[in-house]
């Protein structure tokens, strides 16, 4: 129906959305796993970071440092958030911590759009990344590839802290019994917070890394929350693995979607959580919910 | 209690007469704080009373109303109540597909379900083009409603419509609260607090689980085709997100632990959105802090504020949730 090429550069093309849409749902898996609240204003801290990759852009020219500008600022609006805000709302019960975050996401995209204005900016791809290199044929953009190395690198990174570092042992015990561990004599509030702060980091890094793709739009939050979420469930709540899994099955079902059944693009994601949830309710990955 | 039945008797005579009180504008108003009341009452049936929090409530909602609407347009000589009637059907057996799938669930998980199930059919309502006219909407013709006794409702003006709108609410307000009341609507509380211990009694918590997601689904779809009747159009918004969370915002401001606060919630939520979005065009920010502020300071809503201790069945007062507990 179409020539190879075109069929490796959708396979590419899936792969760079893929892995964005992982680092945006990995913050919020992580999250979700460790203190059991959807972070709904996770997807305004994504949309947050392409804008503050924007200002920085404009104001230092330096694309480069809103890469630590972005997870900074953010990552400090996270920590306020789960030190004032969720710890308050804890006693009345996750619904309500969920909707919190909830009314934080609306407070959130709306500022944006005061701030920033109702219409998208465009963040200049920088220069060192411009240009396009050989690929099946013809040329794909060398920043797309960017985003594949940068999204891998925190993916493995994650995975190293997790599961070989002191604090990976912490964060992935509490998640399984956080009342047990502070028994033990382990600060767990203070890990709440800091895995909320780093989750809402992780968001700004993939806005940041967002931006020159997809600019900085001020509906880009609600149009990632929802395929964020498609993708914990499907990936199994909490599971991190399970959420690459996803993110990558999603990225290459919108790809070949477009190609083979446009018409159908924006369902594809919920046929495919609706098959795995009959299948396998949990997820994936997950534990029974 | 005659003395109550009295006082609720001139209170429903006062609704009818207000059309004689109020402008055109301050009407239509009357009407959509009507159906949207309905609309977030439905959804504490599920919040409220059975503790599930869903996120697509708009899905029942929509599809009551592209029912009204494609019954009206494509079966000759229909009438409002027969689509009405056929938007309720419709709402029930969607209701029943996906609380089928949700109910199973709880918390988080319910709640992104129920979103996914609105979003598959707001991308269906937005794709299926031949019937749905996609994102233009179907415009929907309401025609007048002929009544025993030589009386015809002209449902284009807006007074009549009124009329319509309130008796069908007021019986389906009705219907939902007798359901309260029944043995059943007390197992759903049962179940909130503790299914587990609920289906160690005996209960069939699954199915106890289903009736009332339908149930509250039938109520949805009613307040959607009523919507779709009085805007004239249906589009792919009616199932989307924003009014998923719009119904939430409602049932949160006016308390879910009375069976009419959610109503409350609706009406001072339109007044406020409507008074909020005439001074700034950034409304939806101080809508959002209005509801991290409720959640913060007044998670029991308005009706939490004014109400005393009493049972969750009382139509204005609330009592506290279980979910104070903490978690």
């Amino acid at each position: 129906m179409f020539p190879l090429p075109v069929y490796a550069t959708q396979a590419l093309h899936g792969l760079v959305n893929g892995m964005l849409l992982f680092l945006v749902s990995s913050g919020l898996t992580l999250v979700f796993g460790m203190m059991g609240i959807l972070n709904i204003a996770h997807a305004a801290f994504y949309m947050l970071g392409a804008y503050l990759a924007y200002t920085t852009v404009q104001v230092t020219g330096h694309f480069w440092l809103s890469l630590a500008v972005a997870p900074v600022v953010v990552g400090l609006l996270g920590a306020a958030v789960e030190r004032w805000l969720l710890r308050r709302t804890h006693a009345f019960g996750h619904a309500y911590e969920l909707l919190l975050t909830f009314g934080l996401f609306f407070m959130i995209q709306e500022a944006v759009r005061w701030i920033w204005g109702n219409y998208p900016l465009q963040v200049p791809v920088p220069a060192e990344l411009a240009g396009s290199v050989p690929f099946a044929g013809g040329r794909y953009p060398a920043y797309r590839l960017f985003i594949l190395g940068v999204s891998a690198v925190i993916c493995l990174g994650m995975a190293l802290v997790l599961l070989r570092t002191r604090i990976g042992i912490i964060i992935r015990s509490a998640v399984s019994d956080a009342e047990m561990v502070s028994a033990l004599g382990v600060n767990t509030p203070l890990v709440s917070l800091g895995v909320f702060s780093a989750g809402s980091a992780l968001a700004a890094v993939a806005g940041v890394i967002a931006a020159p793709f997809l600019q900085a739009d001020p509906a880009m939050g609600a149009g990632i929350l929802t395929d964020a979420f498609v993708v914990i469930v499907i990936g199994g709540f909490g599971s991190l693995l399970g959420a690459l899994l996803a993110s990558l099955m999603i990225g290459q079902l919108q790809s070949f979607g477009i190609l083979w059944f446009p018409q159908l693009a924006l369902v594809f994601q919920f046929m495919l959580m609706a098959g795995v949830l009959i299948l396998r309710p949990q997820g994936l990955f997950g534990e029974k919910g | 209690m005659s003395q109550r039945r009295l006082g609720m008797a001139a209170a429903v005579a006062a609704l009818y007469a207000l059309p004689w009180v109020l402008d055109t504008v301050r009407l239509r108003m009357a009407i959509e704080i009507l159906y949207f009341g309905l609309f977030a009452v439905s959804f504490n049936l599920l919040f409220g009373y059975a503790g599930l929090l869903s996120f697509g409530h708009a899905a029942t909602f929509g599809v009551g109303g592209y029912t009204l609407g494609l019954v009206l347009r494509h079966v000759e000589g229909a009438s409002v109540p027969l689509a009405l009637l056929a938007a309720a059907a419709a709402g029930g057996l969607a209701g029943l597909v996906i609380g089928f799938f949700c109910v199973r669930l709880r918390g988080t998980y319910f709640a992104l379900l129920t979103l996914a199930f609105s979003q598959f059919l707001f991308a269906v309502a937005l794709k299926w083009r031949e019937v749905t006219r996609g994102d233009d909407g179907l415009s929907v013709s309401v025609p007048d409603l002929a009544l025993p006794g030589g009386l015809v409702l002209r449902l284009g003006q807006a007074p009549h419509f009124y009329w319509l709108a309130l008796t069908v609410v007021l019986l389906a307000l009705g219907a939902a609260w007798r359901f309260t009341r029944t043995p059943l609507g007390n197992a759903v509380v049962l179940m909130r607090e503790n299914d587990e211990r609920a289906a160690f009694l005996g209960y069939n918590v699954f199915g106890t689980k289903l009736i009332v997601f339908t149930f509250a689904a039938v109520l949805a779809a009613v307040a959607g085709a009523l919507f779709a009747a009085f805007q004239r159009l249906i589009s792919p918004s009616a199932l989307d997100l924003p009014m998923s969370t719009e119904v939430v915002f409602m049932a949160i401001l006016g308390g879910t632990g009375a069976f009419l606060g959610p109503f409350l919630g609706a009406a001072v939520y339109m007044l406020i959105q409507n008074w909020l979005s005439e001074a700034t065009e950034h409304w939806p920010f101080f809508i959002g802090l209005l509801f991290v502020l409720m959640i913060l300071y007044a998670h029991q809503g308005l009706t939490g504020l004014l109400g005393r201790q009493g049972p969750l069945r009382r139509r204005w007062t609330a009592r506290r949730l279980p979910a104070e507990e903490p978690a």
